[in-house]
């Protein structure tokens, strides 16, 4: 009982020292941040010494402290700050070390604030917006009103970013990875550039493979109402690279292809569809890959793959080179390339896309998620047959309901439906009374 | 000691018998001593009955000793003769009823000894006595006396009742008194004349012959021969002294139900001394000492109640007098809340408690009456008056007040009502008279008869209103519209507008022409009356001549719907020709300070080989030249024609499909924006507002629109009453495809403006929307009211996702996706489901 108690007294005191040592790393932090703005506007090599000593010193502690007590929610805090600093002064070449903390921090104490904050900063200065945005809302909640004005401040640059830099690819044509470059003699030259017109022309052969044995529909009141919301997507967020030829295809199948410059769109998916948002959702997901110009990313990249098994390819001369790689490009193209399993990335990208061209349509991300989430209902029932299920569509569901969280989304209005897609719906679809055997009615009398 | 011993084993026995109230014992033994011990015992027995009574020291049934010497006396012989049955003389007709006793010269015989046969047994002994000790007495006489020795101990016995009864509190004094003049009159059945005391003449028969003088032979016995007789044996018993006894006791419990009679009458003074009185009553009885502990607190306490009462009534009474009424109303609700409250005044100072409130009402709603008449506000003291005129009953004082109130009210409402009609009508006039004012050209004389009226009817107005009333804020500000009607300049123009249309060939398809048409249009009736608009048209060749004029510039918003209506495609596009033609006519014919061109067109300029040259005389002019690419789609050189013309001229490039026909509207909205927006109107709502409203103007000049949104949304959280603040926020937001808050805003500006001078435009651009939200739903995300619920689903759908069950991932996303549109009461529907489906992971 005596040691119990003396043990209690222990515990108590220890505890104080802890709450202690607390303020004290605190503090240490914020000489390190301090001495670390020195150093970075007047390059005082003495500053960066002392803030880079004190943020290490911080982090050993802070590592040890949670090692002893995984609890210890001041720690995931002041760490994650900590790794924040280190990385804004150069002290650390990227933001993971403070990502992995906020993560485990808020997996554990998913409503603190300031560990949101931190995080927020870490993405932001990374330029992941979409997550910076998420960290920041969640930062709001809690904070006081002076951080949270100026947190405000960052999260509409970061929210103004997020909606116009959402497109990685939108200098496709001058990134390495739209062409192929060959070394003669000590200079690289390129032997093959992707252009819109090859883009086009490798679409057009994905088309005639996909529709060859299609049953297409002629239907100018769906085909012109398709047509003009495609038009609606495309106009809104720049940069598309193609023009599009819509195609009808009567087939059950929930389905949509974009191959560069057509857009093949299976009855099934206007049938299976709510409203004009969710159809919307498809397309502009179908669209989104064009955007992310996937099929020609995709050929460049098997030929770098082959082509490191052909190592003779690198030695020929340049001229040479162009004709092989167009004969081996072009032996794998058509149906292959399109009714091939786009990769998890793509598919991601895909999503990420297709949330801002709906967005900035006027529609609702969130509609392509309650898409998604019904064919995943669905899908319990009957074999899923729209598009690759990989990744499953309950992540995608997932996924953009959670970017969702990154758009300026509250307290603005978004298109729902449309009267030509309750029209053209109702025409697909006959109504559920339509369908209904007749009753038995009124008898009449004798 | 043997011989005691038997006696006390007898003597127990028939204690038992006693108690127990049986008959008689039949001993089994004739022994003489046992006998007589046996009936000595029952004797004393009889003749103490009255021990435990009140009046034990005033009654005797005779004198113990002697009766024991009689009885014990050796010529005195007794027998146990079961089968005696005798009657006549010594044998009288009672013993046979009761126990049998009979007595003949020395020989008593007894055919059981019990109590039953005690009173028999007494009857004989004073037989006995009167014959051996008192010398004999004449036969008659002697049998008159016995009888009334026996009546008075049955009397004694009814007396012995009543005491009972009194001590048990049975009788009320006045039953008392009524049971005991009964017994006074049972009495006087035995006892002729006075019959203040038992003490006789008695008269009474013979019953049973016993002398032989023929049965039922009067007999009466005078008092001496009573007292003579009453002596020899030791009887007493006196009608007087017993009365006396009583006499105080009724007194006592008449006075105790006087005291309660009283507190019930409120006759506290009486109580009070009632309470004294019995308090020092003298004597005391048991009974008395104990009403005394029992009743005495509480009838004080009764009686202190009635003072506190009475004490409150005064002091309230002495508040009203003072005029206090809060203070007299509190007083009684005090009295009334004390614990044993009088019965007797509580209707009292109920009722006086609610003719104060009834005054306290009347001066509160005729001071409210008056207040509000002083205030104007009319409809609450009409309200006060029928108020006062429910309060019942009415005090003479009250109808007074209301007789004087009533008519000078009346008088004020009619000339209210006057006012206000005249007021509404002025507004109507002003109101019309505006639009007089506005119509191009406008209607002087008209323009003046109606100004005059409506003045004529604000002077009258002015008259008969009321200082206070709130309507004459309005008669100020229609006295400034007239005012400003005056000294009214014919607006100045601001800015020149050229609509330069489009109609070549290919306008023609998918329903351009008529989407352009319908743009320019809503273009056109948007515009402020500052703003004069020109409509031109190009198509066909390559010359000046391509470009023509539909409309020259105007105010005249059906001057420019008639001239857009004719508009017709066919032709080729000579778009930089004709812009440079256009900038031209802006610089010889527009008036206002600012001149810009809205272009529109669907395609490239199609005679590139004077392009250069056009653009040129274009870029000389410094005219901003705003450009529309309508359904240019991926044209490239469309593009690149109408964004070189805007960006040459310092203007904007505007895009839109003609996929949405709400897209046209938009940009031409946009390419006009500045122009088309309202100028500030709210002077009072501070300098914050103007400064928002400044820099949201040149945000749109900047071609800044969302910025521009930012700036009047922070100014309309200052000024939400500001008509055409709501007018331009209902631009922008239209312009930014956001349809339900343009609505909202357009609606606002129609409450806050409703003689607004386009009304009608606004209306009709109303309908539209309501139109496309009808056809075409949009919902707004507002997620604010459930922002729990989606904390809660984007942690319960990390937790659902390792679980990886796919019903459950499903059911929290339709949780959180409810959540996240804002459907907030569904969202929480599904979450109380999910719940119950899957429990609560966290």
């Amino acid at each position: 009982m005596r040691n119990h108690f003396v043990t209690f007294i222990f515990l108590l005191t220890s505890c104080s020292v802890i709450a202690q040592d607390y303020r004290a790393i605190e503090s240490q932090i914020q000489q390190a941040r301090e001495q670390g703005m020195q150093y970075l506007t007047n390059k005082d090599d003495r500053a960066k010494k002392t803030a880079k000593s004190n943020l290490e010193q911080a982090e050993k502690f802070l590592k040890d402290e949670l090692k002893r007590n995984a609890a210890c929610e001041k720690c995931y805090e002041l760490l994650t700050a900590t790794y924040l600093y280190k990385t804004y002064f150069g002290f650390e070449r990227n933001y993971d070390d403070c990502f992995k903390t906020a993560a485990q921090g808020l997996m554990h104490f998913p409503k603190n604030g300031r560990i949101a904050f931190f995080k927020g900063y870490a993405h932001y200065n990374s330029r992941d917006y979409a997550e910076a945005n998420k960290a920041f809302k969640t930062a709001l909640l809690t904070v006081d009103a002076n951080t949270a004005t100026q947190i405000n401040q960052t999260l509409l640059d970061s929210q103004q970013k997020f909606l116009t830099e959402w497109n990685q690819q939108a200098n496709y044509y001058q990134s390495k990875e739209s062409r192929i470059e060959v070394a003669q003699g000590f200079q690289m030259v390129t032997a093959f550039q992707v252009t819109p017109e090859w883009e086009i022309q490798l679409g057009g052969q994905g088309f005639a493979a996909l529709t060859a044995n299609a049953p297409k529909v002629v239907d100018a009141e769906i085909q012109t109402y398709l047509q003009n919301l495609t038009t609606r997507l495309l106009s809104k967020s720049p940069d598309s690279p193609f023009n599009y030829q819509l195609t009808l295809v009567n087939s059950p199948e929930v389905n949509a292809v974009t191959p560069p410059g057509h857009i093949i769109v299976y009855t099934g998916l206007l049938a299976f569809a709510d409203n004009e948002a969710q159809l919307a959702g498809v397309l502009a997901h179908e669209l989104a890959h064009n955007y992310g110009h996937h099929q020609a990313r995709a050929v460049i990249k098997n030929y770098h793959i082959q082509s490191i098994a052909n190592a003779a390819l690198r030695a020929i001369n340049p001229q040479n080179a162009t004709a092989q790689i167009f004969a081996s490009l072009g032996a794998n193209i058509g149906l292959t390339l399109f009714s091939r399993a786009y990769s998890r990335f793509e598919e991601k990208e895909a999503d990420q896309y297709g949330a801002h061209l709906m967005f900035n349509a006027g529609y609702s991300p969130l509609d392509a998620s309650a898409f998604f989430l019904k064919m995943s209902k669905a899908s319990g029932k009957q074999p899923p047959r729209f598009l690759s299920t990989h990744p499953p569509l309950m992540d995608r569901a997932d996924y953009l309901a959670n970017y969702l969280e990154s758009f300026p989304a509250d307290g603005r209005e978004f298109r729902v439906d449309s009267e030509e897609f309750k029209k053209i719906k109702a025409r697909l679809v006959p109504s559920q009374q339509q369908q209904r055997a007749p009753g038995r009615g009124v008898l009449p009398p004798q | 000691m043997k011989q005691t011993s038997r006696h006390f084993f007898i003597l127990v026995l028939l204690s038992v018998l006693l108690v127990n109230g049986s008959g008689a014992i039949a001993p089994a033994t004739q022994d003489q001593s046992e006998l007589k011990f046996l009936m000595s015992d029952f004797l004393a027995k009889f003749l103490n009955q009255f021990e435990s009574t009140g009046f034990k020291d005033l009654v005797r049934l005779g004198d113990r000793s002697t009766f024991s010497s009689y009885l014990n006396a050796s010529d005195m012989n007794v027998e146990l003769a079961p089968n005696f049955d005798k009657q006549g003389k010594y044998y009288p007709g009672e013993a046979l009823v009761l126990g049998r006793v009979g007595l003949r010269n020395d020989l008593m015989k007894v055919n059981a000894i019990g109590a039953a046969a005690t009173k028999t047994l007494w009857h004989e002994m004073i037989h006995r006595i009167i014959r051996r000790k008192g010398g004999g007495a004449p036969c008659l006489e002697e049998e008159a006396y016995t009888y009334l020795c026996e009546h008075r101990e049955s009397w004694l016995q009814q007396v012995k009742n009543f005491e009972i009864n009194y001590k048990k509190g049975i009788y009320s004094a006045a039953k008392m008194q009524e049971v005991w003049d009964y017994h006074e009159a049972n009495w006087k059945n035995y006892v002729k004349g006075d019959v203040s005391n038992l003490s006789g003449p008695y008269s009474n028969r013979d019953p049973d012959d016993t002398c032989g003088a023929g049965g039922g032979t009067r007999i009466e016995i005078s008092s001496a021969f009573i007292q003579k007789w009453d002596s020899v044996i030791g009887i007493q018993i006196e009608l007087n002294t017993l009365r006396d006894f009583f006499k105080p006791k009724i007194r006592f419990l008449e006075k105790t139900e006087e005291v309660e009679r009283s507190l019930v009458a409120c006759d506290y003074a009486k109580a009070s001394r009632l309470l004294d009185e019995l308090a020092n009553y003298q004597p005391k009885d048991d009974f008395m000492i104990k009403w005394e502990a029992d009743k005495m607190p509480m009838l004080k306490r009764r009686a202190q109640a009635f003072v506190n009462a009475r004490s409150a009534l005064q002091t309230a009474k002495a508040a009203e007098g003072r005029n206090d009424l809060d203070g007299a109303i509190s007083e009684l609700q005090k009295a009334l809340y004390v614990p044993g409250f009088p019965d007797c005044l509580r209707n009292e100072v109920t009722e006086m408690k609610s003719k104060l409130e009834r005054r306290k009402r009347f001066g509160e709603l005729s001071k409210d009456v008056e207040r509000a008449t002083t205030e104007c506000d009319y409809p609450r003291a009409r309200q006060g008056l029928n108020d006062i005129q429910r309060i019942t009953p009415l005090e003479p004082m009250m109808e007074d007040w209301l007789k004087t109130s009533q008519t000078p009210l009346q008088k004020l409402e009619e000339d209210v009502r006057k006012a206000v009609a005249l007021i509404n009508q002025a507004e109507a006039q002003i109101g019309q008279a505006e639009a007089v004012a506005n119509a191009d050209p406008a209607d002087e004389n008209r323009l003046q008869q109606l100004a005059q009226q409506a003045d004529q009817a604000l002077a009258q107005a002015d008259q008969i209103a009321p200082k206070c009333l709130r309507e004459r804020q309005k008669m100020e500000a229609l006295r400034q519209r007239l005012k400003a009607l005056a000294q009214r300049k014919k607006p100045a123009l601001k800015t020149s507008i050229i609509l330069l249309i489009d109609t070549s060939g290919s306008m023609a398809d998918n329903n351009k022409i008529n989407q352009a048409k319908d743009a320019a249009r809503r273009a056109a009736r948007n515009a402020s009356k500052t703003t004069e608009i020109a409509v031109l048209h190009f198509d066909g060749g390559c010359d000046a001549r391509a470009m023509r004029e539909a409309a020259p510039f105007t105010t005249d918003v059906n001057v420019l719907l008639a001239a857009i209506d004719k508009l017709q495609p066919g032709g080729g596009t000579p778009m930089y020709i004709a812009t440079a033609a256009a900038v031209k006519y802006a610089q010889d014919h527009g008036r206002g300070t600012q001149r810009t061109v809205v272009l529109m067109s669907d395609g490239g300029d199609s005679c590139r080989d004077q392009q250069t040259q056009a653009a040129t005389a274009i870029r000389d002019t410094k005219i901003q030249v705003n450009t529309i690419g309508f359904d240019v789609g991926n044209n490239q050189q469309a593009q690149g024609d109408l964004g070189n013309l805007a960006t040459m001229t310092g203007g904007r490039t505007f895009s839109a499909s003609a996929a949405d026909p709400r897209e046209i509207i938009r940009a031409f909205n946009l390419a006009m924006l500045p122009s088309l927006l309202k100028d500030f109107d709210f002077g009072n709502a501070g300098s914050n507002v103007a400064n928002y409203f400044t820099q949201a103007k040149t945000m749109v000049q900047q071609q800044n629109v969302s910025g521009a949104l930012m700036m009047l949304q922070q100014a309309n959280q200052l000024a939400p009453n500001s008509p055409n603040l709501n007018f331009n926020l209902s631009l922008l937001y239209e312009s930014q495809d956001q349809l339900i808050p343009a609505m909202k805003h357009a609606n606002n500006y129609l409450k806050l403006a409703p003689g607004a001078v386009d009304r009608a435009d606004v209306e009709n651009r109303i309908g539209e929307i309501q139109k496309e939200l009808q056809l075409n739903p949009r919902v707004v995300m507002d997620s604010s009211g459930c922002r729990d619920v989606l904390a809660w689903a984007q942690t319960e759908q990390d937790v659902a996702k390792r679980g990886r069950d796919v019903a459950r991932r499903q059911a929290v996303l339709e949780v959180l996706i409810a959540a996240q549109r804002g459907e907030c009461e569904n969202a929480r529907k599904l979450q109380v489901g999910y719940k119950q489906r899957f429990g609560n992971a966290q």
